[in-house]
C-alpha cells in the first residue's frame, strides 16, 4: 500500500527544556505517538477533502439526469472497515489540481488492493461485460458500496446473505435493465421471492436457504454456457447437491444421472424439473398438476398415451392449479431414482411393481401391475 | 368394434335420412291432411293403454341415468375440448364426476334387473305356453314360437318384411306398411341397450374395481375395457341422440315429442294409422277393452309407496340423527 507523502508534522513543537532523562522520556513518548500522529496525517488530508465533500448538499450536475451526491459522511466513513483509509487510497489517480482541473474524476481501481477478487472479477460476466461497454453491468461498488462498506457478516451490508437477493434484484429485477440489456431470464427476482428458497430465507429467515452467491458464485458469475459456471449444465446437480446431497447422489445413480454423467446433454437436471427459480415445493398439488408437462417435454410419446388412460384424463380435466387423486409419472416411476424396468432396484421392476401400485390401489396384486399406464396401440410388438 | 360404430350409424344414419325425406314430401305435399291427422289424433277421446305405469317409470331411470353417464362420461373421452373442461368445473372437477358416474352406473343395473325380474314374473305366469296343446307335454321348440309371437321383442321375418316396406315407403314406391305392437326399430333399439347394458356395463365395472377384476384377469384387460367402455358409450349416445331422437322427437307427425313413453297413452286414430296390425289383433282376440285407458293407481302404488317409505324413512332417521346429536351435548357435558 503506498502512502502520498503527508504534510509537514506539527508534533514537534516547543517543548524539551528539562532534563536528557525527560528528554528520553519525552522521545521515547513521541516516537511511540509516531504511529498514532502518523494516522493523523490521514484525517488531516481527509480534512481536505472533507472540505467540499463533507457538505451535505454537494452535488454534481450531470446532463440528461438527476444530480449525483458527492456527500461523504464522515462518521460513518469512520464506522466503515476502510475508515483507516485516506481518501486518496482508493481515489489515487486523482489530478493534483482537483477540483479545480476540470478533468473528470477516474474510477476507483479496489484492484489495486484486493487484487485476487478483482482477477476473478475481470473473468465474470459482469467484468466482461464492463470491459466490453456495458456501463451499466455491476462492479465493486455496485454490490459492495462505497464509502461505507461494512463486513459481508454484517445484517446490513449489502451483501449480506439475506440482503443480496434486493442487491442483485437492483438489476435483475428492474425492468428497465433486463429490457435494455435483453436479459433471457426478466423475472428471476419475483421468482426467487416466490420459491421455495427465498420464502425460506426472506420469510421464514432460514440462514440456510440458498441466496444468489451460493448458486451463481461470488465475484465469479458467469453465464450458464460457459463450462466453469456452477450452473453450467453439467454441474448444476453439484451445486444443488451442496445442500441437497443425499438427492444428488440418488439422482446420480439413476437413469438420468447416468445419461448426464456420459456427457449426453439431453441428460435432464434439477431445474429441468424443479426450474431454477421458481422452484416449489414438490409435495404440492400445483406441481403434481404440472408433472406430466414437464416429464411429456422429452417423453412425448409417452405423455400421449398418457392422455389416453383415466390416469392422464382426470389429470388433464383437474381443476386450475391442483391435481386430481391420481397418479403422476413420478407417482410410478419416481423422481431422482428413475431407473429403466430392467434395474432391479427401479420402482417399476418386478420386486417392486406392485407396492408402487399399492400406493393408491392398496388391494393391487402381480396380475393387476400387467395394466399398462401409457401403452401405444400401435407397437404391436410390445402390446400385442 | 370402430365396424360396430360404423356399420350402424351408416344404415340407421340413411334409414333416418330417407324417412326425413318422406315425411318432408308427405308434409309439403298434403299438408292439409297431414295437419288434419296430427289434430284427429290429439283431440281423440278413445285412447288405449301402451305403456304401464312401471314401464314408464323405468324409461325415466333409463333416461335421466343415461343422461348423467353420458354427462359425467364424455368429457374424459374428450379431454382436450375446452368445453369438458367446463363441464368437469361445473360439476365439481373429476373426483366429484367420477362419483355421479358411479351413482348413473348403479340406476343403471338397478333398472335393468327390475325389468329382468318382470320380465321373467311374466314369462313365469305364462309358462303354460310352454306345453303342447296336443300332448300337453313341455316343448322346448314351443320356446321358439314364444319368441316370434307379435309381443316379442326379438326379430322376425316379418320385421324385415316391415323394413323393405317401409323403405320402399320412404321412395313413394309402395303403401305406408302398418305396424304392430312393436316397429322394427323400436326392436332395435331395445335390443341396442340391452347390448350396450352389456357391454359398456361389464367393461366399466372392471374399471370401477380394476383390483378385484385383476384377481382371475390380466391387468391389461383394463385397458381393453376402456377401449370397449369409450366405443360403445360413443355408439350409444351418438345412436340415441340422433337416431332414436329422431324416432320419437323429431319426425314430423311426432314432433315435438312423442309423449307415449310418458304418458302411456295412445289414442285409437293413432292406433289405426301407425299400428293397425295391432289393433285388428287385440280386437280379434277380444282384448281391447282390457287395453282401454283406465284408473291407474293400482299400477302406480307399487311405485309410489317405494318411494314414499324410502324418503319418510330417510326423513325419519335423518330426525333420530338430529335429536340425537343435540341431546348427545347435553349429556356429555356439551
Amino acid at each position: 500500500m503506498n502512502r502520498t507523502t503527508s504534510v509537514s508534522q506539527d508534533g514537534s513543537s516547543s517543548r524539551r527544556r528539562r532534563g536528557s532523562v525527560l528528554l528520553a522520556l519525552f522521545a521515547g513518548f513521541l516516537l511511540a505517538a509516531t504511529p498514532l500522529q502518523a494516522a493523523s496525517p490521514n484525517e488531516k488530508a481527509n480534512e481536505a477533502c472533507l472540505g467540499c465533500h463533507g457538505d451535505k448538499d454537494m452535488v454534481k450536475e450531470v446532463p440528461n439526469g438527476a444530480p449525483v451526491s458527492l456527500f461523504v459522511d464522515a462518521d460513518r466513513f469512520g464506522k466503515a472497515v476502510h475508515a483507516s483509509l485516506a481518501c486518496k487510497s482508493c481515489h489515487a489517480d486523482l489530478h493534483k489540481d482537483h477540483p479545480g482541473d476540470g478533468n473528470p474524476v477516474p474510477k476507483v481501481n479496489c484492484g489495486i488492493c484486493h487484487t485476487d477478487e478483482s482477477k476473478i472479477y475481470q473473468g465474470s460476466i459482469h467484468g466482461m461485460s464492463r470491459a466490453m461497454g456495458s456501463s451499466a453491468a455491476a462492479n465493486c461498488v455496485d454490490c459492495h458500496g462505497n464509502h461505507y462498506i461494512g463486513h459481508v457478516s454484517r445484517t446490513d451490508s449489502p451483501v449480506y446473505k439475506m440482503n443480496l437477493p434486493v442487491t442483485c434484484g437492483r438489476c435483475h429485477a428492474n425492468k428497465n435493465i433486463t429490457d435494455e440489456y435483453k436479459m433471457k431470464y426478466p423475472s428471476v427476482g419475483s421468482q426467487y421471492m416466490e420459491s421455495i428458497h427465498g420464502q425460506a430465507l426472506l420469510k421464514k429467515g432460514l440462514i440456510v436457504a440458498p441466496s444468489c452467491s451460493d448458486c451463481h458464485g461470488v465475484h465469479d458469475i458467469k453465464r450458464s454456457v460457459d463450462r466453469s459456471s456452477p450452473i453450467n449444465h453439467a454441474n448444476v446437480a453439484k451445486t444443488c447437491g451442496k445442500c441437497h446431497v443425499t438427492v444428488e447422489a440418488i439422482y446420480e445413480k439413476s437413469i438420468h444421472g447416468q445419461l448426464l454423467a456420459k456427457g449426453d446433454p439431453r441428460g435432464p437436471v434439477c431445474i429441468q424439473c424443479h426450474s431454477a427459480h421458481q422452484i416449489e415445493t414438490p409435495g404440492g398439488s400445483h406441481f403434481k398438476s404440472r408433472a406430466d408437462l414437464i416429464c411429456g417435454k422429452c417423453h412425448e410419446d409417452r405423455l400421449e398415451h398418457y392422455r389416453d388412460t383415466y390416469h392422464g384424463k382426470a389429470m388433464a380435466l383437474g381443476k386450475a392449479n391442483t391435481a386430481p387423486d391420481v397418479a403422476a409419472c413420478y407417482d410410478c416411476h419416481g423422481h431422482h431414482d428413475v431407473l429403466p424396468v430392467s434395474n432391479p432396484d427401479s420402482r417399476l421392476a418386478p420386486g417392486h411393481i406392485v407396492q408402487t401400485c399399492q400406493q393408491c390401489h392398496p388391494k393391487a396384486n402381480v396380475s393387476f401391475t400387467k395394466y399398462a399406464p401409457h401403452a401405444d396401440p400401435e407397437d404391436r410388438k410390445k402390446y400385442p | 368394434m370402430t365396424g360396430i360404430l360404423v356399420g350402424t350409424f351408416l344404415v340407421f344414419g340413411l334409414h333416418t335420412l330417407f324417412w326425413l325425406f318422406r315425411s318432408i314430401w308427405l308434409y309439403r305435399h298434403d299438408s292439409k291432411q297431414f295437419r288434419e291427422a296430427k289434430t284427429t289424433i290429439a283431440k281423440d277421446e278413445e285412447q288405449f293403454t301402451r305403456f304401464q305405469p312401471f314401464e314408464r317409470f323405468l324409461h325415466l331411470l333409463v333416461v335421466s341415468s343415461f343422461l348423467l353417464l353420458v354427462l359425467t362420461g364424455m368429457p374424459l373421452k374428450f379431454y382436450y375440448t375446452d368445453w369438458a373442461k367446463a363441464v368437469f368445473s361445473f360439476l365439481g372437477g373429476p373426483q366429484t364426476a367420477r362419483t355421479l358416474h358411479h351413482f348413473g352406473a348403479v340406476i343403471t343395473f338397478l333398472y335393468f334387473t327390475l325389468h329382468v325380474s318382470d320380465t321373467l314374473v311374466h314369462f313365469w305366469k305364462n309358462r303354460k305356453f310352454l306345453r303342447d296343446p296336443a300332448t300337453g307335454k313341455v316343448k322346448l321348440a314351443r320356446l321358439w314360437t314364444a319368441m316370434s309371437l307379435p309381443d316379442s321383442m326379438i326379430p322376425t321375418k316379418q320385421d324385415l318384411t316391415d323394413f323393405v316396406a317401409h323403405n320402399k315407403w320412404f321412395f313413394g314406391q309402395g303403401p305406408k306398411p302398418q305396424f304392430d305392437r312393436w316397429t322394427y326399430f323400436e326392436k332395435f333399439d331395445y335390443l341396442a341397450v340391452f347390448w350396450g347394458i352389456f357391454a359398456i356395463g361389464v367393461s366399466g365395472l372392471i374399471m370401477w374395481f380394476p383390483e378385484f377384476f385383476s384377481k382371475f384377469m390380466p391387468g391389461w384387460m383394463i385397458n381393453v375395457s376402456l377401449i370397449i367402455h369409450s366405443d360403445e358409450a360413443l355408439l350409444a349416445a351418438g345412436f340415441i341422440f340422433t337416431v332414436h331422437f329422431f324416432n320419437t322427437h323429431f319426425r314430423l307427425e311426432k314432433f315435438p315429442m312423442d309423449t307415449v313413453i310418458f304418458s302411456g297413452r295412445i289414442s285409437k286414430s293413432e292406433m289405426l294409422h301407425e299400428r293397425k296390425r295391432w289393433y285388428d289383433r287385440l280386437v280379434a282376440e277380444g282384448r281391447l277393452d282390457s287395453f282401454r285407458v283406465k284408473d291407474e293407481w293400482d299400477a302406480w302404488k307399487g311405485i309410489a309407496k317405494t318411494f314414499g317409505y324410502l324418503f319418510f324413512g330417510l326423513g325419519v332417521v335423518l330426525l333420530i340423527l338430529i335429536l340425537y346429536a343435540m341431546t348427545s351435548r347435553l349429556t356429555h357435558g356439551g
